[in-house]
This record gives structure tokens, C-alpha cells and sequence, in this order.
């Protein structure tokens, strides 16, 4: 009995001596990071060079890390949260977790990329389009013209070979619908997402997977987003990215934590997030398009000259968020 | 102690007992509220995190719409139809290696401890290269152009998944059937098919029951499975998932995993009512006979099991397989050239490993050693809260990974607890503790509560009977339980994902994100550095203990 006794107390301390070696150093500055892991730690090895201030990172998914960034506002872990569409800045903003901080490189983005009391900015462009797996199309569908339009989807030789990412699971496939919702107007919008979902195979929950299983070629079409495709493409995939007209676009957004004791730190990591060095580097990892003007995308990214894009109105799509999922999880299947 | 109600039907020597406990009075004490105290920090207090956290109008949202119950449904049918056949497999495999004398049963009896030492993501993406779309053991050698995903796809992965549990409860059960009632059975001419269903199979409905329930309780709660390969067949456990990273609502999140606990803790109640009145019919240990020669099976019994056997180590060997040509090969599946490169990358991530391995360790260790002490205060004395220690030992194992992950993370900011790597080790001891006390408490309720009072009629006092009787005699079920804690630990995903921070990432995670970004490649050889670790500790641990055993001897 004596054992065991020692052994739960050795357990024990094992676990709080662990435990107390992670006191937090204030010098370093902590990233929450939802974009690419090699992309974050290029980015930070590269601000640790530049500025001296050393950097370590927590790499997750994006519902993972605002869920934190919200439960931890009042004594955040980290400084900043590098990634992530800015509906879900909107969503942490709302719940009083972020700083507003308006970087002098901010003047130079477009209006659509940074936030209005400046809690967030983006800094690359996210737009939708449509990935072909070339071989399993060719299989399926041989003579048919590949689809160039969001309407050529619906045609029904399709049906079960498309793949779209559950819209009340992710915001890229809630982005999709209110694409159509805010392209097509309200009625018609429904009408075309009805004749859609008819030839959608599956609705997986996470935006990465649609380009993914186009890639392993379980589907022969999908809807992703566009540098996830391009990306999937320079790796030697099968996937051919499609930039159809009037699409909608997204930005990926950095901000800092209201509470951060490393205010300093965290306004030179945003400032250096927007200049040209980072975002081309960015560009060579994801394929995104820069949002800084002066940075040159890396070759085989789509070229901003390539994509249309509606007048997409973010406050409509996140008022009418529940409204319209309500009646998307009744009508569709 | 000594106005501590004697009621129940512990035992037969309140006597000695109490003319014992007088002066044994503070040790047992003092462990017992070590016990009550652990697990009221540990289980109850971030299981009230949750209870707080959603507000009224997060219970209204749920229960106002309609889309929960396509859901509730789905999950009712998902549970019902996995649990039998998981059960079913389980019991045949162990059957075959234990009862049946198939060739090659020492290997197989591997497999299924193999099996469980899969890192969740490898089910998944081996699932769908194998039996996907593009599946290789669809497509290419069976020519189909077939969808699984869906209900079907969901059992074979759930199955895949939850039969090893259902082997090793069984497999410990079928151990312990007293030979003298098969062999009685046998003098009289029974053949050995009849013996198996009259004789073998009503002995083990004790296990078969407690696997059942054990497992009906992780698929209700597995969200690993489903949402890989449900496709459109959504479940509850999922659901707790989606809201919680899709929508960021803890709110809902909460309120659904609390719908998800009633049915469970159902389950529970309904087992221990059952489990009482059986109880006493298996006590088998303390009167051993010496097992006679066993009888060949018959020829046909013998190949349907032996096939049936091969065929489930053949696709867990498939899986495995997946995975290590995954990760030589450039791009999964596409360029198929042969590589080291992802094995380069395996040294920058040596802090997950370390991590991943300690912290699986220490929590294997607390598993198993509260679960022990669990049990032995809830079946073998007559301490109060014995209720209570029962429920919040195994609720957790009705509870989703992710949303206990979530309570411990609401209450270490409640508390302002800033320790990870304690939070880590509570989730991993916590959410695989229901398990080593589910075997544990199989194997106790074999030992004959006579040999309990034997030894304290002879002036052991309780903690004596613990250690010189109890313990000594359930070590197998005791190093199963290590073994699968440990395991499990190491692979977790969902458990732990809220938890993790800055300085300690985990393997498991590491592996999810990677494939997650596409880098299959690296989250393969990760995945096969990370299991290749974990059988190695194993391998030692176990050459460790036989040398001990031997010098001991």
C-alpha cells in the first residue's frame, strides 16, 4: 500500500513540477496561429530576425483558438491571433477580446480589410472558386465541358460527384451560400441552392476538405477556396483551380489581445504581418493573394486580375446568419 | 468507521472487522477522501463548469428546433447497431485465441492491442484509402465505384474501433470460466459448439454485458469516427463538436453534451442493476481447478474462425500499412517515389514526442491506480459515497473527449490555473479512467469475496486484503488497464485539443494538424515515429516486469 501511496504522490508532483516549468517569460511573444504551420514558423523566425523579439506559437483550427482567444479575454495566454476570416474577429471583438490598433501600413489596404474601430486587419485575400480533379472528371463526365460558372454546377449529370463544406459547420461554406444568397437574390439564390445540393455527395465540416478530397480524387468537383486549390495544384495534385465570375471574397485577419502585457511587441508583429517581406512570404507558403498592394503574389497563385467579385455585404450575411442556416438545415436533404 | 452502516453484501466477518478498524482507522480513511477529493476536483467540479456555462437561452435554442432529433435518431440507431456487432467481434476474436485452438493465436491475440494503438487520425485517413471513393481495397481490388460514407462507413470505422475493448473485457472473462464447468459439460458429451453457447457464453454475459455498455457509452460519445466518415448521417457527439469549433457556442455546445449524458448515465444505472444480481455467480478465483487437455474444435468451427480471425488482423495490418508506405512515399497516393524526407522533419518535433509520452505515462499510472482504489472502496468495503465514487469514476466515459477538454479548460479559467501540462494529464487520466475501472472492477468481482474474509479472518486488516489479496491477484487486468490508459493517452486527440499551450504541444495534436494543412506525408511519419515510441515503452515495460517476476520467483 505504501507503494502505491508513494507512487501517487510522485505521480502527482511529476505532473506539478511539469506543470510549474511553463511560467510565462513577458519578454516572448505569443501567437495564436490558424494559418499553415511552416507559415507561421517562417514568419516569426523571420520578425525574431528583424526585431529581436523572440516568438513562440500555438498552431490550431479556427473555432479552437477564438474559442480561447473569448474564454481567456480577461487574461490572455497569447498576444495575437495571426489567421482566420474576419467573421470570426467580428465574432471575438464583439465579446471584447481584441485591441484596436491601427498599423500605418493599414492605410495602404483596402477598406474591405480593416476593421472599422481597427480591432482587426486582414492581410491576404481569400476568394471562393471551383477545384476540378481533371482525371476523375475526365472518367466521369468524358466530352463534358468543364464547369466555368457557379450555374454550371447545378447541371444534374453531376449529381454525387460534388463536394461542399457543410455551411452550418464553417464559415467558407456559409461564405458560399450567402455568395449565392447576395448574388442571385434571396429567391433565386434558394432556388439555385436547391438544385445544388442535389448533386452534392457530401458535406464535410471543415472548409480544408473539399480541396482535399479533390485531391486524393474521391469527388470529381468541389467548392474551395481558391489558394487551397492552386496550393493543392503546385503540389503535384490533379486539381485544376476555376475562378468563376462573381464570386466573394474574405480576408485572413490578425489582432491583439485586449489584455496582452506585450502591447509593444504585438503592434510590431502586425506591422510586419502587412509589410511586403512577410506577405510575399506568406504568398510562397498558401498561394493567397497579398492584401498589401506593393507585395507580388507567388507564381501559380490566381491573379487578382482573374477573379470577379460581387459587392459582398459581410454586416447582412452575419445578421441574417441563423435565419438563413434555420431554413438551409430544413430544406436541404 | 464504527458507525459506518454495514449494509450490503460485502461481507461476512463484521467482527473482525470492527474489532480491527479501531486502530486502522486513519490510513484507509486518509486514501478513501484522497479518492473522494481527486475525483469530485477532477470530474464534478469542471463537469459543473459546464452545467453553469450555457444560458437559458442556449436551452431554448436546442430544444426549440427540430434539426436535434434527425440527429437523436441517428444516434439511437448508430449506437444500437455498432455496440452488437463491436460486441459480436470481440467476443469471436477472443473466443478464437482463447477457447478455440486456431493456429497462430499468439499473434493474433496482438492484433487488437495493435489496433488500439492507432492514433485516431490513422483510422480515419487509412479509412478512407482504403475503403474511400478511391479506396484501395474498393476500388482497386474490388473494381466497386461505391460511397461508404454514411451509416455504413460509420459501423465498419466504429466497429474497427471499439472491438478491442470488447476482446480484452472478453478475452479477461473467457480466462477466468472455471474449466471444471466446460469440462463437466464434456464428460457428459456435450460437443464443443454446445459447450461454447450453453456453458462458456451464459459464464461470460457478465463481460459481454460490461463491454457492451462500455462501448454503447464511447460510440454515443465518439466524434473522431463519425466525422470523418458519417458524410450526411449526423449525430449528437458531432454536433457537440461543430458548435463548439464551427460556431464557437459553448452555450449550445454544453447543453447538447449534457442531452448526450442522459441516455448514458441511463445505460449505467440499468448496468450496475444488472451487475448486482450477477455478481455473485462468477466469483471463480480461489477455486482453481487444473484445466484437462483442451478438445479439438472442429474442422469447420476451426476455419470459419481462424478466417475470421485473419481477416480482422488483415485490415488492421492494412491500416498500419496505409500509413507506413504513407509515409516514404513524396505525396500520398499521387507521387508514389520513395522518400526520407518526411523522417528528417521527425527531430524538430521531439517536444511533442517527449511530451506526448510523459504525459501518457504519468496518466496512465493515476488511471489506473484511482481506478483500482475505486474500486476496491466501492465493491469491497463499506465506506460511504460509494454511489457517488461509482458515477463520477466512469461518467466521464459518456462524456465527448472535446467537451470534457472544454470543462477542464472553464475551470482552470475559473480558477485561474494556468498549468497545461497538469490539465493534460487530468483529461488524459479521467477520460480513459472508465475503461481501467470497468476492467478492473470485471477482474475483482472474479476474486471470491470469501477469500476477503479468509485473509481477514486471519487478521489482515482492509488495506492488507488490498494489497497482499486483491492487487496481486488482478495484476493482468491491472497492466491491461496501464497498457490501454497509456495507449490512448498517447493517441488522444479530442480530449486534450483545448488544453494544449505554448510549451506543451502533443504529438497526437501535432499529427491532426499536419493532415488537417495536407502534410500528409510528415503526419504519417510522425504517426509511425509516434507508435514505433509507444511499443518500444511497452516492449521494455513488460521485458522489465518478467525479469522482476522471475527474480521474485
Amino acid at each position: 500500500m505504501k507503494k502505491t501511496i508513494i507512487l501517487i504522490t510522485a505521480a502527482l508532483f511529476a505532473s506539478l513540477a511539469l506543470a510549474g516549468c511553463q511560467k510565462k517569460n513577458t519578454q516572448e511573444l505569443r501567437v495564436y496561429s490558424i494559418i499553415h504551420d511552416e507559415e507561421t514558423e517562417a514568419l516569426t523566425k523571420l520578425f525574431t530576425e528583424k526585431t529581436g523579439i523572440p516568438v513562440s506559437y500555438l498552431r490550431a483550427t479556427t473555432g479552437e483558438l477564438v474559442n480561447r482567444v473569448i474564454t481567456e479575454k480577461n487574461d490572455p495566454l497569447a498576444d495575437v491571433l495571426l489567421g482566420g476570416a474576419s467573421s470570426y474577429h467580428i465574432q471575438a471583438d464583439k465579446e471584447g477580446a481584441l485591441e484596436s490598433y491601427a498599423s500605418p501600413l493599414a492605410k495602404n489596404l483596402p477598406s474591405y480589410a480593416v476593421a472599422q474601430d481597427n480591432t482587426w486587419t486582414g492581410f491576404c485575400v481569400l476568394t471562393l472558386g471551383i477545384g476540378i480533379n481533371e482525371a476523375r472528371y475526365a472518367e466521369k463526365f468524358p466530352g463534358l465541358k468543364i464547369p466555368a460558372s457557379w450555374d454550371d454546377l447545378t447541371n444534374p449529370a453531376f449529381k454525387g460527384e460534388i463536394v461542399l463544406t457543410n455551411p452550418s459547420a464553417s464559415s467558407t461554406g456559409y461564405l458560399f451560400v450567402q455568395n449565392q444568397l447576395q448574388r442571385l437574390g434571396k429567391e433565386k439564390g434558394w432556388d439555385y441552392l436547391l438544385a445544388l445540393t442535389k448533386n452534392v455527395g457530401q458535406f464535410p465540416d471543415s472548409g480544408s476538405a473539399p480541396a482535399k478530397l479533390l485531391g486524393t480524387g474521391e469527388y470529381a468537383i468541389g467548392v474551395s477556396y481558391l489558394h487551397a486549390l492552386a496550393k493543392y495544384n503546385a503540389q503535384g495534385f490533379n486539381v485544376r483551380p476555376i475562378a468563376p465570375p462573381k464570386s466573394v471574397g474574405d480576408v485572413d485577419c490578425v489582432s491583439i489581445m485586449k489584455n496582452t502585457k506585450n502591447l509593444a511587441a504585438a503592434k510590431k508583429f502586425v506591422d510586419f504581418i502587412l509589410s511586403v517581406e512577410a506577405q510575399e512570404l506568406m504568398s510562397q507558403f498558401t498561394f493567397t493573394t497579398p492584401v498589401n498592394p506593393q507585395a507580388k503574389a507567388v507564381k501559380g497563385s490566381i491573379p487578382i486580375a482573374d477573379i470577379d467579385l460581387i459587392n459582398y455585404d459581410v454586416q447582412k450575411a452575419s445578421s441574417e446568419k441563423a435565419e438563413v442556416l434555420d431554413k438551409w438545415v430544413k430544406s436541404v436533404k | 468507521m464504527q458507525n459506518a452502516k454495514y449494509e450490503g453484501a460485502a461481507s461476512g466477518s463484521k467482527l473482525a472487522e470492527a474489532a480491527i478498524s479501531g486502530n486502522k482507522f486513519s490510513s484507509i480513511k486518509f486514501l478513501h477522501l484522497a479518492v473522494i477529493f481527486l475525483v469530485t476536483a477532477c470530474v464534478v467540479f469542471p463537469l459543473t463548469c459546464v452545467l453553469i456555462t450555457p444560458r437559458l437561452k442556449d436551452f431554448i435554442d436546442v430544444f426549440s428546433s427540430s434539426v436535434w432529433r434527425t440527429a437523436m435518431l441517428n444516434t439511437l440507431l448508430e449506437c444500437i447497431s455498432s455496440t452488437t456487432l463491436s460486441v459480436l467481434v470481440g467476443y469471436l476474436f477472443a473466443y478464437a485465441v482463447i477457447k478455440a485452438d486456431i493456429p497462430f493465436k499468439k499473434i493474433f491475440a496482438f492484433f487488437p492491442i495493435l489496433h488500439l494503438m492507432t492514433p485516431p487520425f490513422v483510422g480515419g485517413l487509412s479509412f478512407i484509402l482504403l475503403f474511400g471513393r478511391q479506396g484501395f481495397i474498393t476500388k482497386t481490388l474490388l473494381g466497386l465505384d461505391v460511397s461508404l460514407y454514411g451509416f455504413p462507413g460509420l459501423l465498419i470505422a466504429q466497429v474497427l474501433c471499439f472491438f478491442p475493448i470488447a476482446y480484452l473485457i472478453c478475452s479477461q472473462v473467457l480466462k477466468r470460466v472455471p474449466p471444471s464447468l466446460e469440462q463437466a459439460a464434456r464428460a457428459m458429451g456435450a460437443s464443443k459448439a454446445r459447450i461454447a453457447l450453453t456453458v462458456t457464453l451464459p459464464l461470460c454475459a457478465n463481460g459481454i454485458l460490461s463491454a457492451a455498455l462500455f462501448i454503447a457509452v464511447s460510440v454515443l460519445s465518439d466524434f473522431g469516427n463519425p466525422m470523418i466518415v458519417a458524410g450526411r448521417f449526423r449525430v449528437l457527439a458531432v454536433e457537440v463538436y461543430t458548435q463548439l469549433t464551427g460556431w464557437v457556442s459553448a452555450g449550445k455546445s454544453c447543453v447538447l453534451g449534457i442531452i448526450l449524458v442522459l441516455p448514458s448515465v441511463a445505460l449505467f444505472i440499468a448496468q450496475n442493476h444488472f451487475m448486482k444480481k450477477q455478481e455473485a455467480k462468477f466469483a471463480v478465483v480461489g477455486s482453481k481447478a487444473s484445466p484437462l487437455p483442451e478438445k479439438k474444435s472442429s474442422v469447420l468451427t476451426w476455419v470459419i474462425l481462424f478466417i475470421f480471425c485473419a481477416f480482422i488482423s488483415l485490415l488492421i495490418l492494412a491500416q498500419f500499412a496505409s500509413i507506413l508506405i504513407g509515409s516514404f512515399q513524396k505525396l500520398w497516393g499521387i507521387n508514389t517515389a520513395f522518400t526520407l524526407e518526411h523522417f528528417k522533419m521527425i527531430k524538430k518535433f521531439s517536444l511533442e514526442l517527449t511530451n506526448s509520452i510523459t504525459f501518457a505515462f504519468i496518466s496512465a499510472l493515476c488511471g489506473t491506480i484511482l481506478a483500482s482504489l475505486s474500486v476496491f472502496f466501492v465493491n469491497r468495503t463499506n465506506l460511504p459515497c460509494k454511489k457517488y465514487l461509482d458515477i463520477c469514476v466512469q461518467i466521464p466515459a459518456a462524456l465527448p473527449g472535446s467537451l470534457f477538454g472544454l470543462a477542464l479548460s472553464l475551470s482552470s479559467t475559473f480558477l485561474h490555473i494556468r498549468a497545461s501540462s497538469l490539465m493534460i494529464v487530468i483529461a488524459m487520466t479521467v477520460a480513459f479512467m472508465p475503461f481501467s475501472y470497468r476492467i478492473i472492477s470485471t477482474v475483482f468481482s472474479q476474486i471470491k469475496i470469501t477469500l476477503d474474509d479468509a485473509s481477514r479472518s486471519l487478521g489482515a486488516d482492509k488495506i492488507q486484503v488490498l494489497t497482499t489479496v486483491l492487487l496481486p491477484l488482478s495484476k493482468g487486468g491491472m497492466f491491461s488497464s496501464f497498457i490501454y490508459d497509456f495507449v490512448r493517452g498517447v493517441g488522444t486527440i479530442s480530449s486534450v485539443i483545448f488544453l494544449v499551450s505554448f510549451k506543451t504541444p502533443l504529438a497526437s495534436i501535432k499529427i491532426l494538424n499536419l493532415a488537417e494543412q495536407g502534410e500528409w506525408g510528415k503526419a504519417a511519419s510522425l504517426a509511425t515515429v509516434l507508435t514505433t515510441l509507444t511499443f518500444s515503452i511497452l516492449l521494455l515495460g513488460s521485458i522489465i516486469l518478467k525479469i522482476w517476476r522471475k527474480k521474485e520467483a
